[in-house]
């Protein structure tokens, strides 16, 4: 498995940490949120806040509830930069 | 002349446990000895100092509660303790709380507002609700506690903690609850607290609070906590607790007059003393001591001398307000205050009224200031009369 990990993951890892005050050791792409991590669904939406202002990005209620892991999270976040990089329609 | 109403039917109802934090002093024995030192002075904001909310939340819960929560916590954590409830509690279902707040979590509304200017709409905290809600403090002890009997809040402004240990006694005797965690909390020392009470013209210029003094001049605010556990006496002797004091009667009515200054004649206040000691069973002439309102405004402390000239004659019992060193406590004020009474009748002496020098002659009242006077316990009566005209009396009495 590459475990190489991309920026994204490591800026959204440190959040993470930073936010939530959760053990970094615990922080892997696999953690679930409510889960492992013991973060509710308030939790979850200071964590995406904090994301948003930080990645510049906007994040819909219809995404929250898709987050479950942290990757899923990481997930989200590339697909609203894509949408924010994306050239407007002619 | 209307008939007091009997002293109701029901169990007595005692204290079992203490817990305080005022500016002079966190934990209820360094709050009494606090109350002996000299006042402080110059500042109209009478912070708790060295207060560290690590002892009750972890580093992230403790973003998500404004300080007034966590105070009332950490009250109600060494009063469960001093009753010794905390190993052996009372079923959960007959436990109940009742805390008492004047402005709520303060700090927190202030806080999402100005990240709503700073940062917009989606920013602020989906914590912030909850933070700022004035029943916090009660939910938040009653989970702590496991507390699943009646869990309300109290906001009659400075009467508010008073009214609170009134309304526990009552559910106790009522059958509601076995033991009641009662009491207050308050923590609104912010810029536009201190900035509203000082265009109301209601705080010292000076920064003193000199109740009863000749030459008061207005309060200070602190904040601050206090939670006493209220048992069924038959309950606390069952099981061995320490019984610290009898809740014997309470009192609760309204001036009807205006929302900040209290009826300059002192009749409700009056009405309100004769309710809580027909409600203990007791004659003005039983009352040993009285712990006062005593904000040191002008019209609070010559209101309250007429009312207590009114049911005492010219006897009025030695007096003290804890508010010369604590400054006003507003919705924690009356809980406070209760607690020191019940401290006072631990020690056998009533504290002195910290900054007070020259009691003014004019309101004719016996002022324990200078030093502590030595006191054998009896009933005493504690007074709390808020802004809207709130006014709220407890009767406590020694454990025979």
């Amino acid at each position: 498995m590459d475990d190489e990990r991309p920026p994204v993951y490591d800026r959204l890892r440190a959040t993470v940490v930073e936010v939530l005050h959760v053990d970094p050791a615990a922080v892997v792409p696999e953690a679930e949120f409510g889960a492992d991590l013991d973060i509710d669904s308030l939790g979850l939406v200071e964590l995406m806040q904090e994301v948003e202002d930080r990645f510049a990005i906007e994040v819909t209620e219809d995404d929250l509830s898709c987050i479950v892991t942290v990757d899923h999270a990481r997930e989200i976040i590339e697909a609203r930069t894509a949408d924010r990089l994306r050239p407007p329609p002619a | 002349m209307t008939a007091a109403p009997a002293s109701p039917a029901g169990p007595a109802v005692a204290v079992t446990g203490v817990g305080v934090l005022a500016p002079c002093g966190i934990g209820r024995d360094a709050f009494w000895s606090g109350l002996h030192r000299p006042a402080p002075d110059g500042t109209t904001r009478r912070r708790l100092a060295d207060f560290d909310p690590a002892g009750w939340f972890d580093s992230q819960a403790v973003k998500r509660v404004d300080r007034f929560t966590q105070l009332a916590v950490a009250a109600a954590a060494e009063a469960v303790a001093h009753a010794g409830l905390d190993v052996d509690p009372a079923p959960s279902e007959r436990t109940g709380v009742l805390v008492a707040t004047g402005l709520g979590g303060l700090g927190a509304h202030e806080a999402a507002l100005r990240t709503l200017d700073a940062r917009g709409p989606r920013f602020v905290s989906p914590y912030a609700i909850a933070a700022l809600m004035p029943n916090a403090p009660a939910a938040t002890v009653s989970m702590r506690h496991g507390a699943t009997g009646p869990c309300e809040n109290v906001t009659t402004g400075c009467a508010a903690g008073t009214h609170a240990i009134g309304t526990a006694m009552r559910w106790i005797r009522w059958g509601l609850a076995d033991v009641v965690l009662a009491g207050g909390t308050e923590s609104s020392l912010t810029d536009t607290a201190i900035a509203g009470f000082t265009s109301m013209t209601a705080l010292s210029k000076r920064g003193t609070s000199q109740p009863f003094d000749i030459d008061r001049d207005g309060f200070v605010v602190g904040e601050g906590a206090a939670v006493l556990v209220l048992e069924r006496l038959d309950r606390a002797c069952a099981r061995g607790a320490p019984v610290l004091a009898i809740v014997a009667g309470a009192g609760s009515n309204a001036d009807a007059h205006h929302l900040t200054a209290p009826a300059p004649d002192g009749a409700g206040a009056a009405a309100c003393v004769r309710l809580a000691l027909a409600d203990a069973g007791l004659a003005p002439g039983d009352v040993t001591h009285v712990n006062a309102h005593g904000t040191a405004t002008k019209l609070n402390d010559l209101a309250e001398a007429r009312a207590l000239h009114a049911v005492f004659g010219d006897d009025v019992p030695a007096l003290m307000s804890v508010k010369g060193v604590t400054g006003h406590l507003l919705g924690a004020a009356g809980a406070v205050e209760a607690a020191a009474v019940v401290l006072a009748m631990g020690a056998g002496a009533i504290a002195p009224t910290g900054a007070t020098t020259v009691p003014d002659p004019a309101l004719g009242l016996d002022v324990v200031h200078g030093a502590p006077r030595s006191w054998t316990p009896g009933p005493a009566l504690s007074t709390s009369f808020g802004f809207g005209g709130h006014n709220g009396c407890l009767v406590l009495t020694p454990a025979s």
